[in-house]
Parts: structure tokens; sequence; C-alpha cells
């Protein structure tokens, strides 16, 4: 009996030390992803998945999530010493994880790619590290994005337009006038913290095309003509809805709930972080894509008769410092932008993100002149460009992650604050940030 | 023969704490650890990619300076203040009024605990829905009438209020089942002796119903102290800590630390600052708890 039960166990130790030993030798590699917004976009990384199994016979396995539940998981991941071997994240805590030093070094790859990649989309890549003391390469850049302009043609016809015009007070007063004659608000954006880029976003971009730069030679730049900028940035962003030009419910706004209102024609124009309200019109009603909606291309001049440059950001991949099988990873991140599978992938985006690579922009689905919203975002990327604040200091990042435009916005649209004493309570704030840096 | 009893005695207490062992386990690895650790944390310097390092009361002290943290301390205060002694007050209330017997009491007590059993993320986007000011329910019944629209999310003192109405609405059912049952447990011959002593039911409420689910109040009010305390999910949900972070409660400010900023000291040193006061609510409510034993 009792050699039996020996017999057995030594059976089933080898049989598990068997098992182990073909685990052990199975190349693999977990991968950490955004799935929000298609199923062509799915379906494109599943098939680069496979193909990748096939080629390389590393196995990946595989987990989709929304883009906030995922920026929470990676750093759990990374703090906990379990992290993915490539994720997704959201550009401004890429800022603050590659400042800490938790991400690779991808130079060598991004050398192969990045004489092909947009210029602006390369620049918010080489990003600050505090630990090594050095700017590098610490993401994949695979998605570039703008904040777009999405308008309904059919308001601006009404006020008399056959288009839109071209100078910035002439551009906006058509929106402006749109309402007096449909009645139909003129403008909506969230004024909420319930919304994300959808907030900072403008914010930085009026800014901007008020003649503000923050960063000035990767430095906070706090001088009187920037504070003025900010101060008319803000003016600019709330007024719509102090006057009655915007949805009422803005101050309570998520991201979803720009698309809902113009999607529904509760208003005229928006401004969104992709073209995610145009590809509903062309997914449900494709006849609104083309005739009844358009999207714009940022008027230049700027309100003071200046060109400003329009901000672009980047969607990343990133291979955490700790990554369990780092070589692996860097396999699969060269896999997946070779060319081939690159613009596979992009496509499955249908347009949510732009391409890096400045061939694929050759694509006729990205070069199509007649399409009335891609390719007129198209044009954000080839004319004065530049990347957001927020990919160029962890300080700037941490200020926007803690919603810092946010409160500056409510405290005008929400508390009735005057726009001076907000922009000097965020301009504060922000360096409070950068000096505990 | 002594020393027979003794090692006897010995084996029994051994075979308690074996009894115990389980519970010690759970206890030490969920709870104490837990705890200790996040005190620890918030003595130290403890971000994302750099370890703990002691630092003292640096990290209070920035707190305490901090406009967001203190709004939240004082939301907290709040939420916690109003949400728990109004709720419990009414389910006492709705309890007396359920341990009557009148006609239909099983489907009325079944649909009031419906809010309960509904599922917290699907009834908070609900009640978010007929808020909405454009769109919500609420605002076009206000409109039909004649009023205007409120933007209940999107001003501080509207959000804020929701923000309770929602906790009350949705756990007023839970507690109403627990004092229920206690009032169930009341023996029925303290009330027939009562009444043969010709006491008034406002009377019997007093002096019997009341004293005897004193006990029981006061466990409720310690539990849903502690729960209300870190209720994240209603506030993130709700309004995620807008307008301009002013809705934020300890819960969600320390969840921006940890999971926005990667700041695990801020995020433990929110929590631990208010340890003291809430270690002094619960020595009082423990001392009362202890004290209304004594009495009967």
């Amino acid at each position: 009996m009792r050699t039996r039960l020996t017999t057995g166990i030594l059976a089933w130790c080898l049989v598990l030390l068997m098992a182990g030993g073909v685990f052990a030798g199975e190349r693999k590699l977990s991968l950490w992803w955004t799935v929000e917004y298609s199923a062509e976009e799915k379906a494109a990384l599943e098939s680069i998945i496979s193909d990748f199994q096939k080629q390389t016979g590393i196995k990946v396995e595989w987990s989709g999530y929304s883009s906030t539940d995922l920026w929470a998981k990676v750093m759990a991941g990374i703090e906990a010493g379990n992290p993915p071997d490539v994720s997704q994240v959201l550009s401004h805590s890429l800022v603050l994880l590659a400042d800490r030093g938790l991400l690779m070094d991808v130079s060598d790859l991004m050398e192969k790619y990045k004489a092909d990649m947009i210029p602006a989309g390369v620049e918010a890549s080489y990003i600050w590290n505090s630990k090594a003391n050095k700017r590098s390469y610490y993401c994949i850049p695979f998605g570039l994005y703008t904040l777009t302009i999405n308008y309904w043609t059919t308001d601006i016809k009404k006020a008399g337009y056959d288009k839109l015009p071209s100078d910035w007070n002439g551009f906006w007063g058509a929106f402006e006038k749109a309402q007096t004659v449909t009645g139909i608000p003129a403008t909506g954006w969230s004024l909420s913290d319930r919304a994300e880029f959808d907030v900072s976003w403008p914010v930085e971009q009026f800014i901007t095309a008020f003649g503000g730069r923050l960063m000035k030679d990767g430095k906070l730049d706090l001088s009187p003509e920037n504070r003025k900028a900010v101060i008319e940035a803000l003016k600019f962003h709330t007024k719509w809805y102090l006057e009655g030009k915007a949805p009422k419910g803005v101050t309570e706004w998520g991201d979803p709930d720009n698309n809902t209102n113009l999607q529904t024609h509760k208003m005229s124009v928006t401004l969104n972080a992709t073209l995610s309200i145009p590809r509903w019109f062309y997914d449900k009603e494709r006849d609104k894509y083309f005739n009844e909606t358009a999207s714009a291309n940022y008027p230049q001049p700027g309100p003071y008769g200046k060109p400003y440059p329009v901000l672009t950001n980047i969607y990343p991949m990133i291979i955490p410092a700790n990554a369990p099988n780092p070589k692996e990873a860097k396999e699969f991140v060269d896999f997946f932008m070779q060319k081939k599978n690159y613009d596979k992938y992009i496509r499955g985006l249908e347009a949510r993100f732009f391409p890096m690579y400045k061939s694929t922009f050759d694509d006729p689905y990205f070069a199509n002149q007649k399409d009335p919203h891609i390719y007129p975002t198209r044009q954000h990327f080839f004319g004065p460009a530049a990347p957001i604040n927020f990919m160029l200091h962890p300080a700037y990042a941490k200020f926007v992650i803690g919603h810092g435009w946010h409160k500056m916005v409510a405290r005008v649209a929400v508390d009735k604050w005057t726009p001076e004493k907000a922009a000097d309570e965020a301009l504060e704030n922000l360096k409070r940030t950068f000096e505990r840096y | 023969m002594v020393e027979g009893k003794s090692a006897i005695g010995g084996r029994e207490v051994w075979k308690n704490y074996l009894f115990v062992l389980p519970f010690l386990l759970i206890f030490t690895v969920f709870i104490a650890y837990p705890l200790l650790s996040e005190v620890y944390y918030s003595f130290t310097r403890y971000e994302i990619g750099i370890a703990p390092k002691f630092v003292g009361l640096k990290n209070f002290s920035n707190l305490l300076q901090d406009s967001d943290y203190r709004r939240s301390v004082v939301n907290s205060l709040i939420y916690v203040g109003i949400g728990v002694n109004v709720k419990l007050a009414l389910a006492l209330l709705i309890a007396l009024f359920l341990n009557r017997d009148f006609k239909g009491r099983s489907i009325v007590q079944s649909l009031f605990l419906l809010p309960w059993a509904a599922a917290t993320i699907s009834s908070l986007l609900s009640f978010r829905w007929m808020l909405d000011t454009d769109y919500g329910v609420l605002n076009a019944l206000l409109e039909s009438l004649g009023f205007g629209k409120i933007q209940w999310l999107g001003q501080y003192s509207t959000a804020m209020s929701i923000i309770l109405v929602y906790h009350i609405w949705k756990y007023l059912p839970f507690w109403t089942l627990i004092f229920l049952s206690g009032l169930k447990g009341i023996p029925p011959d303290i009330y027939e002796a009562g009444k043969v002593d010709g006491a008034t039911p406002v009377q019997i409420l007093r002096w019997i119903t009341l004293p005897m689910i004193k006990g029981l109040y006061i466990v409720c009010t310690l539990i849903s102290v502690i729960w209300t305390m870190g209720d994240f999910i209603t506030v993130y949900l709700m309004t995620g800590g807008g307008p301009g972070q002013s809705t934020n409660v300890l819960a969600t400010i320390a969840y921006r630390f940890a999971f926005r900023f990667g700041e695990f000291d801020n995020a433990s040193a929110s929590f631990v600052l208010l340890f003291p006061v809430m270690m002094i609510l619960i020595v009082f409510v423990i001392r009362k708890l202890e004290g209304a034993h004594a009495a009967y």
C-alpha cells in the first residue's frame, strides 16, 4: 500500500515537473489595451495578435479596459510588481510614469520609426525622466490626435454662410449668428470634473490661440502676457455658457455628453478630442455625415491676428521597466509598428486617432478630400502644430491630472468668480506644483 | 494531580486558540496589516516608483494646506453626519410602521426593499439621468409647471444634497430591515405587561420599544458611520467630485491621490488624519453600548 502511494506521488511529481518544463519554455507576454470604441478596432488588434503569435510562437494574453480604468490598473500593476508587458496609457499619466523611471527606454525602437513620423508626435514622445535625469523616448506613440471641431453645416447655412469664415472672430461669430436664426445653442463643451480631456484640452488650445505659451524651453513661464492669455482664454471658454449660448447642463457633462448633444442637434458646434461624433453619424445616419455636418480646421490667425499652433497629443504604448517579459514586449511592439500591421490597426480605429506615420496619411481613407470630417482634421497635423503642454513637464501633467484647469473653469462658471481671480488661483496652483518638483 | 489538571487546562487553552486562529489570521492579513501599513505610509514619502522614506508629519501638514482636501473633510463630515442620522432615524420610523399589522404589509415591505436590491451602478446612473439638466425628467416636470431648469449636479449645494438623497434612498431599506428584526425580537409579554399597566402607545414606544433597541441603534450608527465614511462610488459616479472638486469626500480624494497621482503617502494620510476622530467616535459608541447592556 505504502509502495503504491509513494509511486503515485512520484508519478504526479514527474508529471508536474514535465508540465512545468513545458510552461517554463513557453514564451508569452501580457498586453493591456483600451477597448472602448468600435468592433473594428478590437478585430484589428486581435488579427495583429493572431499574426504575431503565428510568426513568433509567443503567446499573447491580452485584456481590454476603458482608458480611465486602464490608467488606475497600470498604476496599481506597476507598484504591485505585477505589470503588463505592454500597455496603452493616457498620455498625461505616461508623463508621470516616465518621470519616476518606471518605463523602459525604447529609443532603439523609436529610431527605426521616427523618420516617417509626424514631428509634433515625436516631440511629444520625448519625455523627461527625473530618475535618469534625461529626456528620452519612453513610449511608442501609435495614435495622434487633436481637438477636432465638429459642427452642423445646416445651421451655418441658415445663418447665411456658404462656408465658415476662416478668421477667429468671423468663425465663432458665425455660430453666434446661427443661434439667433435657429434658436439652437451655438456651442457646448464640458465645464465639469466628470470630463477629462474635454475640459483641459480646449482650455490649453484657447490659451495658445490667445498667444499664451506657458511652457518655454522646458520651463514654466508665468509672464504677464501669459497671465493675460489665460484670462482671455478662460473668458472665451466660459462666455458661451454664461451668455446662454450653450446647453445649461455643460457644468455637469461627462466626456460623452458633448457627443450626444451634438448628435441630437442640441447645439451647433463642439470641440472633441477625437472624431467619435462624426463616426457615430457615419454608422447611424450617413447622410448627415456627408451632407449636414462637418469638421472644421482651426480659424487662423488667432484673436490677436497672429497664427497659433494646433495642439496635438499622442496615444502611446508603453513597456513598464519591471515588465516580466521585456524581450517579448519589444518584439510585439516592433511587430505592431511594422507598416503593414500598423496600417491595419489604425484603419480599424476609424479615425478615432490619426496615424503617426506620415506615409499612412497617404492612404485614401485619410487623404480623401471629399470627406467632410477626416480631411479637414488631417490638416491640423500639417499646419502649425505643437505638442500639448502637459507632455513637456511632469509637473504640468500633474496639474492637469489634478483637474487644475477644471477647477479654474468651475470657479467662473459655477462659483461666479471673476476670470482674473480664477486664473490667478490656477496659476498659483500651477506654480506650486512646479515648485514641488 | 495538580500537574495533570494543569496539562488538561493547557490543552484546553490551545484548543481555544485553535478555534480563533482562522479569525486571527483573517484579521491580521485583511485588517491589521493594511491598517498598520496605512498608518506607516502616512508618515513616509511614498509615491509610485519611490520607496517609502520617513518624513514625519510632512504629509499631514501638506494636506492641511490643501484646500481641496480640507473641503473633502468638511464634505465627509456632512455626508456622514447628515447621511447616517437621517437615514437611521427614518429607518427606525419606517420599521416601527412596518412592525404593525395592516393589510398588504408584506407587499409594502417587499416594495420598500427594492432600492437596496437594485444594483448600485445602474441606480446611480438612473438618478443622474433623471437629474440631467437638459434631458432629465425632473427638469422636464419643472418646466411643464412653468419653472426654470435647475442644474442639479452642476452646483455645490444641490449636488451635495443629491448625493445625500441618493445615499439615504439606497441604504434606508437595509437599516429598516435591521431595525424591524430588532423590533420583532422584543418579547411580546413586555408589551402586554405595559398594556395591562395602562400605558398609552406613546408611553410604550418611549419606555419599552426605544430602550429595548437602543443598543442595536448604537451598533447600527457605528457600522453605518464606518461604511458611509468609506463610500466611494456614490460621489465618484454622481459628480466625479465636481463641480470644481467641491463635492469630493475622503474616499474620492484618497482615490485621486493614489490612482491619479500615484501618491500613496497622501492617500494614506488623508484617512489617517481622521483616525483620532473615528476612534473617539467608536469608543464613545462602544461605551454607550456597554452602558445600554449594563442597564438591562
